[in-house]
């Protein structure tokens, strides 16, 4: 039996539209949600514009649904806030070795702050592509909770305000206790790069020029930026962390946009690997993976030069050989390695991340151990 | 201009045939020798291109630009489908979207093709109609490519095509994919002696018959989603077309049936 009732297109300028996206079909209550039909042809979305949404009306019970945490594990992406957190963390380190003087309570407030302002930034990233259409292109990336129909947009929605106001919270505690100026700056900084990477407002990404974003935001802004809101002044150690930082989420967005080269290269959206090509591509990891090398001797030299900044070298080693090799072993654009390059690119920024931790702690209760002797 | 048409898609058809068997190796096309044994390699190569070339002096002649883009871009993904999914070969972690992907470039690129060319050359280029009509293309072409796929399995198998010929070659198919992405996660050396079974007896004691009917089952379900799905895009499609052309979707009804259940509502 053809079960037409079960599908509904909706144009753009329909007054059910938004209430279908937020997850309602306004008439049947909760037991079924409209969810939104992806598409195999993307430039219909992206580039010709088609101006239509399909949903199918699904039965709740019957969505294969992951649980209640695994589903918010999903949206929050807790995999992808090593790129703010390593950044901040390691200059936390470095101030901290300097016997700078920072309270616990501005330590906790740094760190819970980023944390979530990032969560918050991934989530307001998969409303907005979900309330725009984005999720009517079938793509790798974002979480794909709502595509799904795991969640409503508007729990998404709440949860990702509740987060940026704790964010806020944490930034004004530290602001009342450092000079406003650098603090404001940072923020604003902060900001414009919550518009980019959650709701494309420069568009940068589809620009080609996602990765120089990257590097600059999650690189010297954050180290540079919290050094001077927190010393008052600059320094080149900062500039040298950012500048390593900077080069792991170059990298991890590189290997996002390569991993959606067929689908973007598809909908005409002019990232750099649809620029360049499949193998400018696979030779620009190299270049980054360099990039990344450089970038960390620049830190044995500027960043005090402690044996145990060979535990992240180590690390990072270890994390950027299999990559690498892995991105060489790629034939096609589809072939079952592109998928999870991005996420071996965290992985890499989490083992580097854990190695300066732990170099950090080592380094700091040897000195207690010493002055202890 | 109806046989300007048919001629086409004939052309473009054939020529991926002549290739595609030369490039697989299939020593047999519709029970028949293939062109490249019965004659020379190079010839089935020169055939093909010849075909393709034809193509575009006979569409060129009509002087549609557009039909000629969209012919083009046709041929294109075909051949960037047929080149993908070569490369997926020996592949054990392809995904179901991303075979989908392969399928709508090399299939689909086809179906798409017969339903907005005839649209093209009679100059309706409402932009919303030719989406639509692409969107059903796309569902024709995963829904041919399927049923094509559960033959290798000897499900509805009529015509009598070699069981397991994509995987002892190291494809995975669609319904491959389907059947072992649990085991794959799950339990890897029971995939891993799924994919090296040489007949279907082994292959369904390997991850069990129950298991296999099951899957069977929910494949069938998630096609017959995409039936509904493409009869929903047709309804929508109704609004776009003038009176007279609404009877067209009268046989567009009965395809995905056809090409999926191989059999009229």
């Amino acid at each position: 039996m053809v079960r037409t009732d079960r599908f509904v297109t909706l144009t753009g300028d329909d007054p059910r539209l938004r209430l279908h996206l937020m997850g309602s079909d306004g008439t049947r209550g909760d037991r079924v949600r409209p969810v939104l039909v992806s598409s195999l042809n993307p430039h219909l979305f992206r580039s010709v514009q088609l101006n239509e949404w399909t949903f199918e009306y699904v039965d709740v019970t019957a969505l294969r649904r992951p649980s209640f945490f695994k589903v918010w594990l999903l949206a929050l992406r807790p995999e992808t806030w090593v790129l703010s957190l390593a950044p901040m963390v390691s200059v936390l380190g470095l101030l901290l070795g300097t016997s700078t003087a920072l309270s616990v309570a501005e330590v906790v407030s740094v760190i819970s702050g980023i944390i979530a302002l990032h969560a918050a930034i991934n989530l307001f990233d998969d409303y907005h592509d979900h309330m725009r259409g984005w999720d009517r292109v079938a793509s790798h990336g974002g979480a794909r909770v709502l595509a799904q129909g795991w969640l409503r947009a508007g729990e998404v929605r709440g949860v990702a305000w509740a987060l940026f106001a704790t964010a806020c919270a944490m930034g004004l505690h530290v602001l009342s206790k450092r000079s406003a100026g650098p603090m404001i700056l940072v923020a604003v900084c902060a900001f414009l790069a919550g518009l980019e990477f959650a709701v494309s407002r420069f568009g940068l990404k589809y620009r080609g020029y996602a990765e120089i974003a990257a590097w600059f935001m999650f690189g010297l802004m954050l180290t540079v930026g919290l050094n001077w809101a927190l010393t008052g002044s600059w320094s080149l150690s900062a500039l040298a962390l950012g500048a390593l930082f900077g080069s792991v989420a170059l990298l991890a967005i590189h290997l996002k946009n390569f991993e959606n080269i067929l689908t973007d290269g598809q909908a005409r959206l002019l990232t750099w690997p649809v620029r360049a090509g499949f193998d400018a591509s696979k030779t620009f990891t190299v270049l980054c993976a360099g990039l990344l090398m450089f970038s960390f001797a620049l830190v044995l030299v500027f960043v005090t030069p402690w044996p145990e900044r060979l535990i992240a070298l180590v690390a990072l080693v270890s994390g950027i050989g299999p990559l690498l090799g892995r991105v060489s072993r790629i034939k096609s654009p589809v072939a079952g390695e592109m998928r999870g390059l991005y996420r071996g690119a965290l992985r890499l920024a989490w083992l580097l991340f854990a190695g300066f931790v732990v170099g950090d702690l080592i380094h700091f209760w040897g000195d207690q151990f010493v002055s202890m002797l | 201009m109806i046989d300007l048409l048919g001629q086409t898609i004939e052309f473009i058809h054939n020529a991926s045939l002549l290739h595609d068997d030369l490039v697989d190796r299939s020593a047999l096309r519709r029970g028949k020798p293939a062109a490249w044994t019965k004659y020379t390699p190079e010839y089935a190569v020169l055939a093909g291109d010849y075909l393709l070339a034809r193509v575009m002096v006979n569409l060129s002649a009509h002087g549609n630009i557009r039909l000629i883009q969209e012919t083009a871009q046709a041929i294109s993904d075909l051949l960037e489908g047929e080149w993908i999914q070569d490369s997926l070969v020996r592949d054990m972690s392809v995904r179901l979207t991303d075979l989908d992907r392969v399928h709508n470039l090399k299939t689909g690129s086809l179906f798409k093709w017969c339903l907005r060319a005839p649209f093209i050359a009679k100059q309706r280029l409402d932009d919303r109609l030719l989406g639509r009509l692409e969107e059903c293309g796309t569902i024709l072409g995963v829904l041919f490519q399927r049923s094509d796929d559960l033959l290798d399995f000897d499900v509805r198998n009529d015509e009598g095509k070699a069981i397991l010929g994509d995987l002892k070659s190291g494809y995975l198919n669609s319904f491959s994919v389907w059947l072992l992405s649990d085991f794959r996660e799950n339990d890897r050396p029971r995939f891993e002696r799924a994919i090296k079974c040489q007949s279907l007896g082994e292959f369904k004691s390997a991850i069990g018959e129950q298991h296999f009917e099951s899957r069977l089952h929910d494949f069938d379900q998630e096609n017959q989603r995409l039936i509904d799905l493409y009869q929903h895009r047709l309804q929508e499609l109704q609004a776009d077309l003038l009176p007279e052309e609404v009877p067209v979707t009268r046989d567009l009804k009965e395809l995905p049936q056809l090409l999926y259940w191989q059999k009229r509502n």
